[in-house]
């Protein structure tokens, strides 16, 4: 019943938008081809997951994405954690991780479709790349915060230097890291459909996306980014929970 | 690698240490920008402390006089200037300090029960995780039962979680215990409670204690032996026996032996202030 009453705003909200949506599209106050009807949305998208065609899409986005983001974010913890660990390697490549991160993964493309062919891997790649980047910075920046009186305790109680890492820095930096690679996995799937779209391939719903554009079929254009976007919403609600779950201390 | 061996076994025993503090000296740099103002400010300066094992001493002392950077050379947080800190003869780095910081509230581990909280000490000196957290749960049911053991400390409320600091450290089998304003979180009627608890802890135990407080009520009751700091930088200004029973109950604040080490404390204090 309470979850019920919670969810309301978020169902209010969402009934609002969708009668705006109605009330536009249906009299066709708006040229149909850039606002197709929401049943013309529905329609397609029912159509695109109800084809194997369609659910081959969701699936090589979904598994690029999630392939990805693992790989990426993996080595991305790994290598955080280490260089958190060592301040002076952590200062030393400091300015270097930065500029990498600022390089927009597009940039990359190009680079990544030498590299790894028009198959999954490309796709894969850019995805991990974008997923590590943020992740080896922020679980850096993670384990450095841990908290002086905690480490002062265990100083004090002649805990070993493994024993400070893994009982006190590590569980303190966690929260941390979590937020971090809740970024991440946002950052790797638009890495993943940015690929879809650009590295040539012929499956994924970046492909379907682009695609719909240029056949002029505005119905499943609209229908590929709520898909993708129910995507991404879904695995930021799982990984909220995660949160909750394991790090509900955190900040207090 | 030895030397660590050592310590655990050392703590496994439940020994105690002799604190031995030789001329002493620690200053900081100073941190104001006044150019007529010294480079450093001295906080202790030429301390001599000797505590026996099992010893429970207790330091008061003006504000701001220093005593916690005193419990931080002993807990080997700080390096002194000059002068030796030894815990039986070792350096203090090598001896297991159970510390309640003044801050203990930062030092308790959030993703940690109650229970695991307690446990930590016992974990670190070797304890498997299993035996250290039903130790430490006994320990509570037995000495804080307000404190439920599975209780994330962020739902505790102040004195209890300044109960679960205080246990932890009482519960550890390190040598050396150090407190720091330990009551300071508890309202008066609950402080007296706690303390008699302790009290009879205390008693039981082998570890040397140094207890800081700026309550004369609390460090008379709590220790054996009371040393009274100056004003920074600080020296011992007088150490006093305690002429009553130890073990002691929370009664013994009636006694007229009582009265009159409260006022040669407080007359000692008062000529520090000003």
């Amino acid at each position: 019943m309470r979850r019920i009453a919670a969810m309301t705003p978020t169902v209010a909200a969402s009934g609002i938008i969708l009668l705006a949506w109605a009330v536009i599209s249906y009299p066709q106050l708006v040229n149909p081809f850039f606002v197709p009807t929401p049943t013309a949305v529905f329609g397609s998208l029912l159509d695109v997951v109800g084809s194997a065609a369609g659910v081959r899409d969701v699936l090589n986005t979904t598994l690029r994405w999630l392939a990805g983001f693992f790989i990426g974010a993996g080595i991305g913890v790994g290598l955080g954690v280490a260089l958190g660990l060592s301040r002076r390697t952590f200062d030393a490549l400091e300015a270097i991780l930065d500029f990498a991160r600022s390089i927009p993964p597009v940039a990359l493309l190009p680079l990544f479709l030498l590299v790894f062919g028009i198959g999954h891997s490309s796709k894969v790649a850019v995805a991990a790349w974008t997923a590590a980047l943020p992740t080896v910075i922020g679980a850096g920046y993670a384990v450095r915060h841990a908290r002086e009186t905690r480490l002062l305790l265990g100083r004090a109680l002649r805990a070993s230097r493994l024993q400070l890492y893994t009982m006190f820095v590590l569980p303190e930096a966690l929260p941390e890291i979590l937020s971090t690679l809740r970024v991440s996995l946002s950052l790797a799937l638009i890495a993943a459909v940015a690929a879809e779209m650009l590295l040539g391939g012929d499956t994924g719903l970046g492909k379907r996306i682009f695609e719909s554009a240029i056949i002029y079929d505005t119905a499943q254009l609209y229908a590929g980014i709520v898909l993708v976007g129910g995507l991404g919403f879904v695995a930021n609600k799982i990984v909220g929970q995660l949160d909750r779950r394991f790090v509900h201390w955190a900040g207090r | 690698m030895n030397a660590k061996a050592q310590v655990k076994h050392d703590a496994s025993e439940g020994s105690a240490a002799r604190i031995l503090l030789k001329d002493v000296r620690k200053a900081f740099p100073n941190a104001g920008r006044d150019a007529e103002s010294a480079d450093e400010i001295l906080v202790l300066d030429g301390i001599n402390v000797d505590v026996d094992q099992g010893e429970v001493v207790a330091v008061v002392g003006p504000n701001g006089c220093g005593k916690t950077t005193l419990l931080n050379l002993i807990a080997g947080l700080l390096e002194a200037d000059a002068g030796d800190v030894t815990l039986d003869g070792k350096r203090s780095e090598s001896v297991s300090v159970a510390y309640v910081f003044q801050n203990f509230r930062e030092t308790l581990l959030p993703w940690r029960t109650a229970e695991e909280n307690v446990a930590l000490p016992l974990e670190l000196a070797g304890a498997r995780r299993v035996t250290a957290r039903a130790t430490a749960r006994e320990f509570l049911r037995r000495h804080a039962p307000e404190v439920s053991p599975r209780a994330f400390p962020y739902t505790l409320s102040g004195g209890q979680q300044q109960l679960v600091a205080i246990a932890r450290a009482i519960v550890s089998q390190a040598p050396v215990v150090l407190l720091d304003e330990p009551f300071n979180q508890l309202d008066s009627q609950y402080r007296c409670q706690v303390r008699a608890r302790f009290l009879d802890l205390w008693a039981s135990k082998a570890q040397t204690t140094i207890l800081v407080t700026h309550d004369v009520e609390d460090a008379i009751l709590c220790s054996q032996r009371l040393l009274v700091l100056s004003r920074r930088p600080a020296r011992v200004l007088r150490e006093i026996r305690v002429p009553l029973t130890w073990p002691r109950t929370d009664s013994a604040v009636h006694d007229e032996l009582f009265s009159e080490v409260e006022r040669t404390v407080l007359q000692l204090l008062r000529g520090e202030r000003s």
